[in-house]
């Protein structure tokens, strides 16, 4: 039998855990957290009508949960989007929500309204991914492929007019 | 529709916490935790882990680990845990118990090296394991005085003469005992009795010297191949007399860990001798002579933290600078200061990738190059400055070559489960393709790697 790679040992238990072969921490489900730098809009020219978020995101094979969070001084203006329960974009036909294999040209675009008077008093935006629980698959790729890497960005958090 | 790009990610980078929110690059990331580079232009969730022995030994941590394989027979994983050693079967993921009697707290640190494993804690006496048992590593010399008289029969011992004992065991060979009564006989045969017994079970039989009538220096005599017989005829002629009585086999200290350097075993650690390295014999790593040592000049307060080789050179470090040691004997050894003033906090904390030693310090993780370090954690320094004082004897670290990341186990505070909590909580992951740091939530006290089993 190969010997396990590496094995970790636990700081509170006598137990040692073969590492980096499973989808979750000894059976239970753990939160991957990814947020983007902060984007203000003082330093970013937004057009006065802007109210509008896109947010692609090339679906893996778990379920997501992108996060736009909206800073109005200390009042927070959280907008979430499931990805489980997006429709699927015109780009892919992946099925959500399943721990089923998207095609790496499977897009979901996340859109959110804002109000137009919240909008013209953003303080702070970043996009945050959150993996809640990998008990689903592993591993969850988000954002990437080929296509994307060579002629679109990973991730586009725009804004604009309708 | 006007559309206004705002944030293009081209690639995914690591987190960066000194600078603003607002001003770090667009690649890089206020919080990663749990997600890993692996994978150019990839988020992917860090691998978990299951469990690998379905039974706990109990509560308390893992004090200690490594793989061991004896020439010939499989591998063998050796860890210590509450006091005890166990050997677990790597097919079957079962421990059995091969020692008992260690401290419950102190880390334990093992070396395998010339077929044996060393296994040190800093507190007790070093150990060894051969495959088969855990034995004191080296010997202490017997305490008493075997006693000479005339047997009365004829033989070839014709002059003065005195006898020493020493102790024997698979490995090593003990110091001479204290000298016997001088005897003086004329063509006799002398009988020796109070042959000094050892309580060491791994002592298998006793050498005989004696002194050349005369003489003083003492010479092989023969040897009792048990542990029992406490009596013994000698007739040996001088001229029939073999090698010297060994000097220099004094068992080793009590140090907190080890490296091999040069065919020897270097050890420090040891308790109230902050600032002393020492060293074994030559090819004789349970033989450390007394004054084989070497007393570094650290800062006050300062205190050797780890050693490792690095290339032709042995690094000491200490918390605050690593010094190298060069040379080929103990009397060219040599100890010269680097341009690094920066140290990590334990012998744990020091990974070696290729040309280069990875540690952790309270300052933040450099990596060193046998003559400067170079800080690589200033985008988490901030996450590193929060971290309790009074856990980082705890960290540990790894090179995860499939991976080719440095990991740091570590405790943040922001991951407590509860204001006690100050074992490791969390991992400081450095992917040496990209450059980036990430965090994960895994509790980890030690890691065990098989690359030096696998690679054999």
């Amino acid at each position: 039998m190969p010997l396990p790679e590496l094995l970790i040992t636990s700081p509170t238990e006598g137990l040692l855990y073969e590492d980096d072969i499973a989808p979750t921490f000894d059976g239970q489900g753990f939160t991957a957290t990814w947020k983007s730098k902060a984007l203000a809009p003082r330093s970013i020219d937004l057009p006065k009508q802007w109210r509008h978020f896109f947010v692609w995101v090339n679906q893996g094979d778990g379920q997501l949960i992108a996060e736009l969070q909206l800073e109005e001084g200390l009042q927070r203006i959280i907008s979430s989007f499931d990805l489980t329960a997006v429709a699927p974009s015109r780009y892919g036909t992946a099925t959500y929500g399943d721990s089923v294999y998207s095609p790496p040209s499977a897009l979901i675009r996340l859109e959110r309204s804002l109000p137009r008077e919240a909008v013209s008093r953003i303080l702070e935006i970043y996009l945050e991914v959150r993996v809640p629980d990998t008990a689903s698959a592993w591993p969850i790729k988000i954002i990437a492929n080929e296509l994307t890497y060579r002629a679109l960005p990973n991730i586009r958090l725009r804004g604009g007019n309708q | 529709m006007i559309q206004t790009e705002l944030l293009r990610i081209a690639g995914f980078r690591g987190i960066n916490v000194r600078a603003s929110k607002f001003l770090i690059p667009d690649s890089a990331a206020q919080e990663i935790v749990n997600f890993v580079f692996s994978e150019e232009g990839v988020l992917t969730t860090i691998g978990g882990h299951t469990r690998w022995n379905a039974t706990s030994l109990g509560p308390g941590k893992i004090q200690g680990g490594v793989w061991f394989r004896k020439t010939g027979a499989p591998p063998e994983l050796i860890i210590a845990h509450q006091g005890k050693l166990y050997k677990g079967d790597p097919d079957f993921k079962t421990f059995t118990e091969i020692y008992t009697g260690l401290d419950t707290e102190a880390l334990v640190e093992m070396l395998p090296y010339r077929d044996l494993l060393y296994i040190v804690n800093g507190v007790d006496r070093p150990l060894k394991w051969d495959g088969s048992n855990v034995t004191l590593m080296g010997l202490d010399a017997p305490t008493t005085a075997p006693t000479a008289t005339d047997s009365g029969v004829a033989g070839n011992l014709n002059g003065t003469y005195s006898w020493k004992v020493t102790f024997v065991s698979p490995t090593h060979e003990s110091h001479g005992s204290p000298a016997s009564n001088t005897l003086t006989v004329t063509n006799k045969q002398v009988n020796l009795s109070n042959i000094p017994v050892s309580s060491d079970p791994q002592v298998i039989k006793r050498r005989i010297y004696r002194t050349l009538a005369g003489g003083t220096v003492y010479k092989f005599v023969g040897e009792i191949n048990d542990n029992t017989t406490t009596t013994f005829t000698d007739n040996v002629a001088d001229s029939s007399l073999g090698v010297d009585i060994p000097v220099d086999k004094d068992p080793p200290p009590r140090g907190a860990f080890l490296e091999v350097f040069k065919n020897r075993l270097w050890m420090s650690g040891v308790a109230g001798q902050p600032n002393r390295l020492f060293f074994s014999e030559y090819f004789e790593p349970e033989a450390w002579p007394l004054h084989y040592y070497v007393d570094l000049p650290l800062a006050q307060g300062d205190r050797i933290t780890g050693l490792k080789t690095l290339g032709d050179v042995l690094v000491v470090y200490s918390r605050r600078q690593p010094v190298i040691v060069l040379g080929e004997t103990p009397f060219d050894f040599v100890v010269r200061r680097t341009f690094a003033h920066v140290g990590p906090e334990t012998h744990r904390s020091i990974i070696r990738i290729e040309n280069t030693h990875l540690f952790f310090s309270q300052y933040g993780i450099y990596a060193f190059d046998g003559a400067t370090a170079r800080l690589l954690s200033d985008d988490i320094s901030p996450i590193i400055r929060d971290i309790p004082q009074e856990t980082l004897k705890n960290v540990a670290a790894v090179y995860y070559e499939k991976k080719k990341q440095a990991r740091f186990a570590v405790h943040l505070p922001q991951h407590r489960a509860s204001t006690t909590d100050r074992f490791n909580n969390s991992e400081l992951i450095y992917d040496l393709r990209t450059g980036s740091w990430s965090i994960s939530t895994k509790s980890i006290q030690h890691y065990i790697d098989s690359r030096d089993i696998l690679a054999q």
